[in-house]
């Protein structure tokens, strides 16, 4: 019955208004907050990520964050892997410090030297893109056999570490499938894809692999080995603090 | 540091004893893992140094009794880690140099406690206390006194400290005494002093404010700012006056070319302004473009180093007294090149790469006085974990330049890191 070229053709054009036609029922706004819920489970999370850093196809680094995060775009990362053992970065919406072990004092940052280490510190302390970025495009599009939405986003504040992620997410479930990221001068630096599964029996983005457009060899393959709910009290989001030995959960 | 006469064969033992201490280390650490609010994290650190003795300075006639152009090979545990309330940094070595003998200490970085009551959080013990903003040089750091300028990066040794702090999303409050019980008499690092920092996040800088009552050099007022105008763009700045200036100070005999004793002595003096600005630019590159420049009222001014230049040609010139005596003097006044900052302005230009695995950097210091600078270049590696870093300096300028004087006319090293 559906054998038909044509008949085909007709029912995934059907296939694809639908969507589309749901895709504008819901804001882009809308839609970019159920992505966000892929990754960023509660307002005050404590989440673990490890990181892989690939050259050529083989592991090169192994590296091991510990995030606090909270409203207002604040989050604080302590590096955990012996190579990088002390190293705290604190973002603070448009303003970051990182603090060296060695030198126990605070040092502000710009927003550039986020990119500098072995993963953007944005890219393992940013979960949230709604607080980040604002849809301006919306397409229906086509990814692989999935019916997704294609997302242009920009950055609201320009401290954020991509000035524009080209992002593709699963249109019925809002799944984050895949993104582009591009910096200030509009280069594209990395490529994204996301890949899902079951975390405390809600479906939740698990692994994030970046592969970098500048330096093409390199895969950086980052893993949420868990998230849960926490408060970090609000004394750790001012930099002074974190020379104190407290903050080292 | 260095011992000299000491057989090889306590160079063996030391080696033995550091890797007993990290046998040690390794089988804490797995036992530490079961001991909740418990850390420790140890470091194996290897180093070589090879230096260069400077034939042109002045006080080349003492390059052996100042240990210049000696290479030095150093073995390392560094340890750092909390129990509880109790935090703790330190480090054993065994180093050994040619010419001279194998030298095996150990010292405690810091200890201390951490506690806290209500809204404020107390610490108590030897504690590393880094302030300021600047990089080469920091006028607000009163406390820990960071020597900025080491080619080699040092674990730092705390000061004996209780502090009061008060925190809240934005402000910041620290009340510091620094070396209780000590004498009135000490010094610079050492002084008994009572010190404040305020710090507030404002919308366009970070605020930094600073009072500070010494035993010895009384009021000291400062503050400084840091602040991101733009995506890659950081700039900073610090200053501080002092009611009464610690100066390093050189009194000759008069009558005699040389002296008996070191004519050095450190002296509290008149008031004194320190003064720093800078800025970073860091590209998407991962480049990063450092300037500062500062004033140090504390440092010589160029009529001390023109009667430091005389002095050291009236030794070298006084035929009437043995070798060693000359020798001996002349070693005396290279006490004048240890200080922080040789000149009262400088410049320090800086530029690196951030990369994962292969960081370079370069930096250069300008003392404008007298032309001399100092050129540092090094490159390192990171892996997973080991990292290895070398590097080298060498002094420029014209050669009466001060940094042109130093015994030695250059250095270089590599450095193997394997922490755990």
């Amino acid at each position: 019955m559906f054998e038909s070229p044509s008949v085909r053709r007709a029912l995934l054009l059907t296939t694809l208004l639908l969507c589309a036609g749901a895709a504008q029922a819901e804001t882009p706004e809308a839609l970019l907050k159920r992505a966000d819920a892929w990754r960023l489970s509660a307002d005050n999370m404590k989440v673990e990520t490890r990181i892989e850093v690939m050259k050529n196809g083989a592991l090169e680094k192994e590296r091991d964050y510990l995030v606090f995060l909270r409203p207002g775009r604040e989050s604080l990362v302590l590096m955990q892997s012996p190579a990088e053992k002390g190293q705290k970065v604190l973002m603070k919406a448009d303003d970051f410090w990182m603090i060296l072990p060695g030198s126990q004092r605070p040092i502000r940052i710009t927003p550039t030297q986020k990119l500098i280490g072995d993963a953007a510190a944005g890219d393992v302390a940013t979960l949230s893109w709604s607080e980040d970025y604002a849809p301006s495009q919306v397409e229906a599009d086509k990814c692989d056999s999935v019916a997704c939405t294609h997302l242009t986003l920009k950055a609201k504040q320009a401290s954020v570490t991509y000035a524009r992620i080209e992002l593709w997410v699963d249109t019925k479930s809002a799944q984050p499938l895949k993104a582009d990221l591009y910096v200030v001068s509009e280069k594209l630096a990395k490529r994204a894809s996301f890949e899902a599964g079951t975390v405390s029996g809600k479906p939740q983005v698990t692994r994030m692999i970046i592969d970098d457009e500048i330096l093409t060899n390199r895969r950086t393959v980052l893993h949420y080995r868990s998230r849960t709910a926490y408060e970090a009290p609000e004394a750790w989001f001012n930099p002074m603090y974190l020379t104190r030995n407290t903050v080292t959960p | 540091m260095v011992q000299p006469d000491v057989p090889h064969a306590q160079h063996r033992h030391a080696m033995k004893a550091l890797i007993a201490l990290s046998a040690a280390l390794l089988s804490s650490a797995a036992n530490a893992a079961d001991w909740p609010d418990t850390t420790l994290d140890w470091t194996l650190r290897a180093q070589a140094e090879a230096r260069s003795a400077n034939p042109d300075s002045a006080l080349a006639p003492a390059a052996t009794l100042l240990g210049a152009g000696r290479d030095c090979g150093t073995g390392e545990v560094r340890l750092r880690g909390r129990v509880g309330h109790i935090g703790f940094a330190g480090q054993a070595w065994a180093a050994s140099c040619d010419p001279g003998g194998v030298d095996r200490d150990g010292r405690v970085d810091e200890l201390f406690w951490e506690g806290e009551a209500g809204p404020l959080h107390f610490t108590l013990g030897k504690k590393v206390v880094s302030w300021d903003v600047g990089f080469g040089f920091r006028p607000l750091d009163v406390v820990q006194r960071e020597n900025r300028r080491a080619l080699i990066d040092q674990q730092l040794e705390g000061v004996p400290v209780v502090m009061v702090e008060h925190f809240s999303s934005r402000v910041a409050s620290t009340l510091v005494f620094a070396n209780p019980g000590h004498s009135d008499e000490a010094l610079r690092r050492d002084e008994q002093a009572l010190a404040w920092r305020g710090f507030a996040q404002l919308p366009v800088a970070d605020l930094h404010l600073l009072a500070r009552w010494g035993a010895q050099e009384r009021a000291s007022l400062g503050a400084g700012f840091s602040s991101v105008p733009f995506d890659s763009l950081e700039v900073h700045g610090s200053s501080r006056w002092g009611q009464r200036a610690t100066r390093l100070v050189g009194t000759w005999p008069a009558e005699t070319p040389l002296a008996t004793t070191t004519p050095w002595r450190d002296q509290v003096g008149s008031a004194f302004w320190q003064t720093l600005v800078g800025t970073q630019w860091t590209g998407e590159n991962k480049i990063s473009v450092l300037a500062e420049a500062w004033y140090d009222g504390t440092a010589p001014s160029e009529s001390e180093w023109d009667a430091w230049r005389t002095r050291n040609a009236a030794i070298s010139g006084f035929a009437y007294a043995p070798a060693i005596a000359r020798a001996g003097n002349l070693a005396w006044n290279a006490q004048a090149l240890g200080q922080v900052n040789l000149h009262r302005t400088n410049l320090l230009l800086r530029a690196a790469y951030g990369g994962d695995t292969w960081q370079p950097e370069i930096d250069w210091l300008l003392t404008p006085a007298d032309g001399g600078s100092v050129l540092s270049a090094a490159l390192a590696w990171q892996g997973d974990r080991l990292r290895i870093e070398a590097g080298v300096r060498t002094y420029l300028g014209p050669s009466d330049a001060i940094y042109r004087q130093l015994p030695d006319r250059g250095n270089a090293y590599v450095i193997a890191t394997l922490p755990f």
